[in-house]
């Protein structure tokens, strides 16, 4: 998540340090291809804080003895 | 064999028709793409959702193009239309089609290679994908390519038509590649671009495009560098990426100013036994001539193109105010009963030809002709506000279409008075005898009715 202290536009000058190789016959352009990087890490670490919560939420449902419909 | 004019982008196939019936070539570039599609059941479960035009393989016939491997056989669609006639919800419902495709397809390692707006269109019923080879196989950890034209497609033209002017959407004509993003960030107001979404996939993504262009200008003065790295997309981050997506189009709306066509109902200077009367005639003439389509030019609400799709017709209603297009639109998409397309066209300018060799894209024209157009109050704008010659508009209709519905609105009528109030006589000539003369030269005069308001229902036929 180091990239989230940055401003946004060194976020973008940090990952523009990496050229892109394109995969399609359409022009993926650099910019689209580093921000949505940024943005898909973002996601992706808002869903893993997410599932973590969860898990949280259940270990202490399950220390005090609460029944929980996502308990096997 | 006549290859489509509007495919050739994408070297993996092509469109092309025979005897009327719509193929698609896979050349070899695109032949594993579509087999590992197809064998994953991926074509299969995008068709049931109703989100991909069908397909049926065929054997490639002598007369397919060069370097066919597979062929496949569409439906034909009723008409082509393009993102810069479109209702605004048309182009919300095209970028929703294609997130949803991809949330569908992503778990199972495939995405869609491109995200245009041209691969988007009306079935009849409902928006579609029509590119069959826009599914692939996803590059593992890989930014989805089709990202930036996603946003310059659907996103940055649907945040300018929702928060600037719904009359930015015919900047399309112009940017037939997508809308720039610096050009929609600067065009919405300030506050709107602080809206998460806005501010991810359009300020920072049009800075970021920005920054990129330098940083390439300043690098493309030494010899191009070999690429030792590109950014990573994990599939849960693309996963994430789409929904987010996702979520901001389905944020952004346009609120139409209402009063634009709830008032129509009172300023027209029809009365109830008027518009009883003229209903009831299009009413059997749509349902003695029983077109399969029918273009409704100057439709308003589309009150008329109703009674036309009431008869089974496919209904293509136009009109230059974007308000009654999205209404109509709306209003057709609960009665799934009746094929109506509305378009948002100036009809005294209307969709020329464009993309390459300005034939790449139909101009209104080349997609016709209708069995039957209905021009409905439409004439004396054209005469008397275009100041288009009678003559003229009766030739341009001589080649829409077969059958014609024509009103002509006497000069006494009190809208017509109202549009040439301040022109002290100098307008074209408008009478009745200059309008048979001008449409007889094109047309034979079959039938007419006149209403207590003193305007004449003609049904002509091209001679």
């Amino acid at each position: 998540m180091a990239p989230v202290l940055l401003t946004s536009a060194q976020c973008i000058l940090l990952l523009l340090v990496f050229a892109t190789q394109a995969h399609a016959y359409i022009d993926p352009a650099t910019g689209s291809m580093v921000i949505q990087a940024i943005l898909a890490a973002i996601a992706a670490a808002a869903v893993s804080i997410g599932i973590f919560w969860r898990r949280i939420k259940l270990f202490l449902a399950g220390l005090f003895g609460r029944k929980n419909d996502e308990q096997p | 064999m006549v290859a489509d004019a509007g495919s050739f982008r994408d070297p993996s196939g092509q469109i092309f028709s025979e005897n009327g019936r719509i193929y698609r070539s896979i050349f070899q570039p695109g032949v594993d793409d579509y087999e590992a599609a197809r064998d994953a059941g991926v074509y299969t479960d995008l068709m049931e959702e109703g989100l991909l035009v069908s397909h049926e393989e065929v054997p490639a016939g002598p007369s397919s193009p060069k370097g066919t491997v597979i062929c496949l056989a569409h439906p034909r669609l009723p008409m082509i239309s393009y993102p810069w006639e479109w209702p605004f919800s048309i182009l919300k419902d095209a970028a929703l089609i294609h997130l949803k495709a991809m949330e569908k397809i992503l778990p199972r390692g495939f995405w869609l290679r491109d995200a245009s707006a041209f691969n988007a269109q009306f079935d009849g019923s409902r928006v579609v994908l029509i590119d069959t080879l826009s599914v692939g196989k996803r590059v593992p950890e890989s930014p989805w390519v089709a990202y930036g034209q996603f946003c310059s497609h659907f996103l940055a033209p649907m945040a300018m038509a929702a928060y600037g002017d719904i009359r930015m959407l015919s900047l399309w004509r112009s940017f037939i590649d997508g809308f720039p993003l610096d050009l929609a960030a600067g065009a919405i107001p300030f506050w709107r671009r602080w809206r998460p979404g806005l501010l991810m996939h359009l300020a920072l993504h049009a800075r970021a495009q920005d920054l990129a262009d330098r940083k390439e200008d300043i690098a493309g003065k030494g010899p191009p560098k070999i690429a030792k790295k590109q950014p990573r997309v994990s599939d849960r981050g693309l996963i994430g990426l789409i929904r987010s997506l996702h979520r901001t189009i389905e944020g952004i709306r346009w609120k139409r100013s209402s009063r634009l066509w709830e008032a129509y109902g009172d300023i027209r200077t029809y009365q109830d036994e008027d518009v009883t009367r003229k209903s009831e005639y299009v009413d059997k003439v749509a349902g003695a001539l029983n077109p399969d389509t029918v273009w409704d030019l100057g439709a308003n609400t589309g009150e008329f193109s109703l009674i036309a799709a009431s008869h089974g017709a496919f209904v293509v209603s136009i009109d230059g105010d974007p308000a009654c297009t999205e209404y109509l639109y709306q209003k057709a998409c609960a009665d799934k009963s009746k094929s109506i397309l509305p378009l948002t066209m100036d009809l005294a300018n209307p969709s020329p030809g464009l993309g390459w060799d300005s034939r790449e894209r139909f101009s209104l024209t080349d997609r016709g002709p209708a069995d039957l157009v209905l021009a409905l109050a439409l004439i004396h704008h054209l005469v008397l506000s275009a100041c288009v010659p009678i003559k003229m508009v009766a030739q341009w209709l001589g080649t829409l279409c077969q059958d014609l519905l024509v009103e002509f609105v006497p000069p006494d009528d009190p809208m017509v008075k109202k549009l040439i109030r301040n022109r002290r006589g100098e307008h074209l000539p408008y009478s009745m005898e200059v309008f048979q003369t001008g449409f007889g030269q094109f047309f034979s005069f079959e039938d007419q009715e006149t209403l207590p308001n003193g305007r004449t229902l003609f049904l002509l036929r091209r001679l």
